[in-house]
């Protein structure tokens, strides 16, 4: 199930609230179990035996180490989460990574191995990420041990952050899923968050990615540079707006249920340096990788070449998990070898460059990352650079461009600014001076996030465009 | 009031979900959309094989979506946000200048492969029967749409496919007949505006009617006048098929006409799919529905026969598109007998009902946007 959806809405919403408020304490974790499956089993409930199977398995893996751990064997503690990593990204490299191999096996040795016929269970990325986090927290003795299956459960497969992140770490929730305090302070601030992130996704994601994806259906030869430009950015925007869209109604729902999530974006766009964009993109994913990858390997202190060496791996990885495709992994290399250099002495540079020259610097280098990330050809990245970069004979804008470009400036503005800290700021600013006349802030509030409400209601009724993009992930 | 502002918010949001839910789930349902001109999603079935396969969960999300308690309303207020943000294509339409609504079809959306092989099986058609039928007698008749002779309609730099490029490879291809060009005419005509229709993507009586001229002075019949018909305004508040697509509530509404020769034959109208036989080509029930273009022929069938009174013994078939129903009741005026074959619906042999019936007249009639997609023309060599 999807959130920016009316059986989500209006029917799935309304009755998990109704029921775990409902609910004494001792059993919301039940609840929001149970109602987190049939979000999951959703549209293709096979998949949710591989989950519960993750589950137990994970589970099961916790206890073990515990005792292990008690009875001081460091070497069984060693292979059993040893053992759990192996379970984990096996699961993982079956259901997402065995066609990618078995495809190149046969291309490159001329073999005709039969591809699997699985299809990708959805989430599987992030919840084996979390499980992962559950059992190394649990081994490093950064968390307790969870010996309530069903609490377990809740963990893995809260519904709010399952199928698009943010990849929340056992650590961080672990005491709220035993003792958490649901408040209308923070199920009211729920409200809001997940109303902006509603509109996010809704209003400006899908719209933009109308063009995108308009964009890209066109015949190479037909793109001119401005489209281009403008497709790379129309792409950037949807992806930015519908994922943190995302990341915002998957907090906003955890906050409703007395859950506090870490933020997963803060303003990526405005930053001016590559290092300082990762800082700010997917955090949870970054964390991820530093914590059970980059710091494990050694990080930063064994050596400049070792380092060099741990963050191409990092990074291979990281644009590995977001599709079992070659351009992934490009696109995380192409990160890595930015922030390298960075590392080295760009980032020296940067600092006393004037601010637009970063800014701009980083930009054009996110830019290029969303071509890399956006086509899974490679053939086809060639040639939108070619256009981009005005290689070919291609027209500088061409009347596409120019009716895009006047169809959809006020959009573009409104994203612009958009993924910027100033609407944040105006509106803190604003309420501050109206501190005396709270009933207008209130006003204010009430009919903004109405609208917002509303107006996406009836974007999602009228458009058959409502594409869910996490499904390679 | 810290904490007052944020019951106000919960209570605001709670009613909203809960009140659309349950307005959604409890109202009754509707069964089909006038305004979108589409049968609604109804309750799915829940049983087990349905839910275990995802069929139970996507008819209840398009039911939840179809039934929306207001879904009018609420789709008419994202097409005005839509213009208002400067938005000028809505759900694959134009909205044009004057209220004009043209279909954005984009060079990208044409099969090269399938616009070759219509042309290859018209003009296999033609050969076919020009084994029996004298060549003067067979006609293609291609009618651009308002995309072309309306392109100065179209939103500024907005693109669409240029049918003149379609047109000319139907003329360079030697169809084995005389193919009718109504571009030049089209394009100069003063009055071009009347001759499609703002909300719907046919044309009117007005331009089927100057296309019906042409013809005449092309296959040699005497040029029909003005003065002959009488003009019968029997609408003026017709939504048509791109209204539905577009759903904007401000589209001008069109008026329909009809063309009525004063001193007509009598006909009688046999339809495949209808018992009854009629003796108009107008079926007046239809201004009652939404898509008043039914008026003409009563809308499209697999197969209409119509006998007038006239004694020539010219028998003509027509392959046609929708485009015709507005433009046989002209044409049969000149024949004893007309046959109009829906390739959409019509699945018999094309080559035997012209022997069967002793065809002595071939016409073809598409408009670009139907000849360069449809599926079906392979049917006319059957």
């Amino acid at each position: 199930m999807v959130f920016s959806s009316f059986v989500f809405l209006f029917l799935f919403l309304p009755l998990v609230l109704t029921a775990y408020y409902l609910c004494p304490r001792g059993g919301r974790n039940l609840v929001l179990f149970l109602f987190s499956l049939v979000f999951y089993a959703w549209g293709e409930p096979r998949y949710i035996l591989v989950m519960l199977l993750s589950i137990l398995f994970n589970y099961a893996a916790g206890r073990i180490l515990q005792g292990f751990h008690k009875d001081g064997k460091k070497r069984q503690e060693k292979i059993t989460v040893f053992a759990a990593v192996l379970f984990n990204l096996g699961v993982l490299g079956f259901f997402k990574y065995n066609n990618f191999f078995l495809e190149n096996i046969n291309s490159w040795f001329g073999t005709d191995i039969e591809l699997l016929q699985v299809a990708l269970p959805i989430g599987i990325s992030f919840y084996t990420f979390q499980s992962l986090s559950y059992v190394v927290d649990v081994y490093r003795g950064q968390a307790g041990v969870q010996n309530n299956l069903i609490s377990f459960g809740t963990y893995v497969t809260m519904f709010p952050q399952l199928v698009a992140g943010p990849i929340v770490r056992y650590q961080t929730i672990s005491e709220q899923l035993e003792h958490r305090h649901e408040s209308t302070e923070q199920f009211a601030c729920g409200i809001r968050r997940f109303i902006i992130g509603l509109g996010k996704k809704v209003l400006l994601a899908n719209n933009v990615g109308l063009i995108w994806d308009q964009i890209s259906a066109m015949p190479a030869g037909d793109v001119s540079v401005g489209v281009a430009w403008l497709g790379a950015i129309a792409f950037g925007f949807q992806i930015y707006f519908d994922f943190s869209g995302y990341s915002d109604m998957a907090i906003g729902l955890g906050k409703m249920f007395g859950f506090t999530f870490l933020e997963n974006f803060n303003y990526p766009y405005i930053s001016k340096s590559i290092t300082e964009f990762w800082r700010r993109w997917h955090i949870s994913l970054g964390t991820w990788f530093r914590e059970y990858l980059y710091i494990p390997l050694g990080g930063n202190r064994k050596g400049k070449g070792r380092q060099i060496l741990n963050l191409l791996i990092v990074w291979g990885c990281t644009g590995f998990w977001h599709g079992a495709s070659w351009n992934f992994l490009l696109w995380g290399l192409y990160f890595a070898v930015i922030l390298i250099f960075e590392k080295l002495f760009l980032l020296k540079w940067l600092e006393r460059c004037p601010s637009v020259i970063s800014h701009i610097y980083a930009l054009l280098l996110i830019l290029c990352g969303w071509v890399i990330f956006a086509f899974d050809n490679l053939s086809q990245i060639g040639a939108w650079f070619g256009v981009m970069f005005h290689f070919g004979a291609s027209q500088a804008a061409g009347e596409s461009f120019w009716y895009l470009l006047q169809t959809h400036w006020v959009l573009f503005l409104v994203l612009a600014v958009g993924s910027t800290e100033w609407p944040g700021r105006i509106w803190r600013a604003a309420a501050k001076k109206l501190e005396s006349k709270p009933w207008l802030v209130c006003l204010a509030e009430v009919l903004f996030l109405g609208t917002v409400f509303l107006v996406s209601t009836a974007f999602l009724a009228g458009d058959s465009y409502n594409p869910f993009l996490y499904f390679r992930f | 009031m810290r904490s007052s502002r944020d019951f106000i918010t919960i209570i605001l949001f709670l009613c909203l979900l809960f009140g659309i839910g349950a307005a959604t789930l409890f109202v009754p349902d509707r069964d089909f959309s006038q305004n979108e001109n589409r049968y609604l999603a109804q309750k799915p079935d829940f049983n087990r094989e349905d839910l275990l396969s995802g069929e139970f969960e996507k008819g209840l999300e398009r039911y939840m979506s179809d039934q929306l308690i207001g879904r009018d309303q609420w789709v008419e207020i994202r097409t005005d946000l839509k213009l208002l943000a400067g938005n000028r294509d809505l759900s694959g339409v134009y909205i044009g200048e004057d209220g004009y609504l043209i279909e954005k079809i984009l060079s990208q959306d044409l099969d090269e492969e399938l616009i070759r092989k219509n042309i290859l099986a018209v003009k296999e058609l033609f050969r076919n029967c020009g084994e029996k039928i004298d060549k003067e007698r067979l006609s293609f008749l291609i009618v651009p749409t308002a995309g072309l002779v309306l392109e100065e309609k179209l939103p500024k730099h907005a693109a669409v496919f240029d049918q003149s490029v379609v047109i000319d490879k139907i003329q360079a291809a030697d169809m084995n007949c005389r193919v009718v060009d109504l571009r030049d005419a089209f394009a100069n005509a003063q009055d071009k505006d009347a001759y499609y229709y703002k909300t719907d993507h046919h044309w009117t009586s007005r331009g089927s009617f100057e296309a019906y001229k042409i013809w005449c002075r092309e296959m040699g019949f005497d040029e029909p006048k003005d003065e002959q018909y009488k003009k019968e305004q029997v609408s003026d508040h017709f939504l048509g098929s791109l209204y539905s697509k577009a759903l904007w509530r401000n589209a001008p509404a069109d008026t329909v006409e009809l063309y009525k020769k004063k001193d007509g034959v009598p006909v009688s109208i046999e339809y495949s799919s209808i018992k009854n036989e009629s003796d108009s080509f107008f079926d007046r029930s239809r201004l009652d529905e939404k898509d008043q273009y039914k008026v003409f022929l009563g809308g499209n069938d697999a197969e209409i026969k119509i006998h007038t009174d006239l004694e020539n013994g010219r028998r003509l078939l027509v392959i046609k598109d929708s485009y015709a129903n507005c433009f046989v009741p002209f044409a049969a005026e000149q024949f004893e007998d007309v046959f109009l074959l829906d390739l959409r619906y019509f699945n018999g042999s094309v080559k035997q009902y012209l022997g069967n019936h002793e065809i002595t007249d071939v016409l073809v009639l598409y408009n670009v946007e139907n000849f360069v997609a449809d599926k079906n023309l392979r049917k006319c060599v059957k």
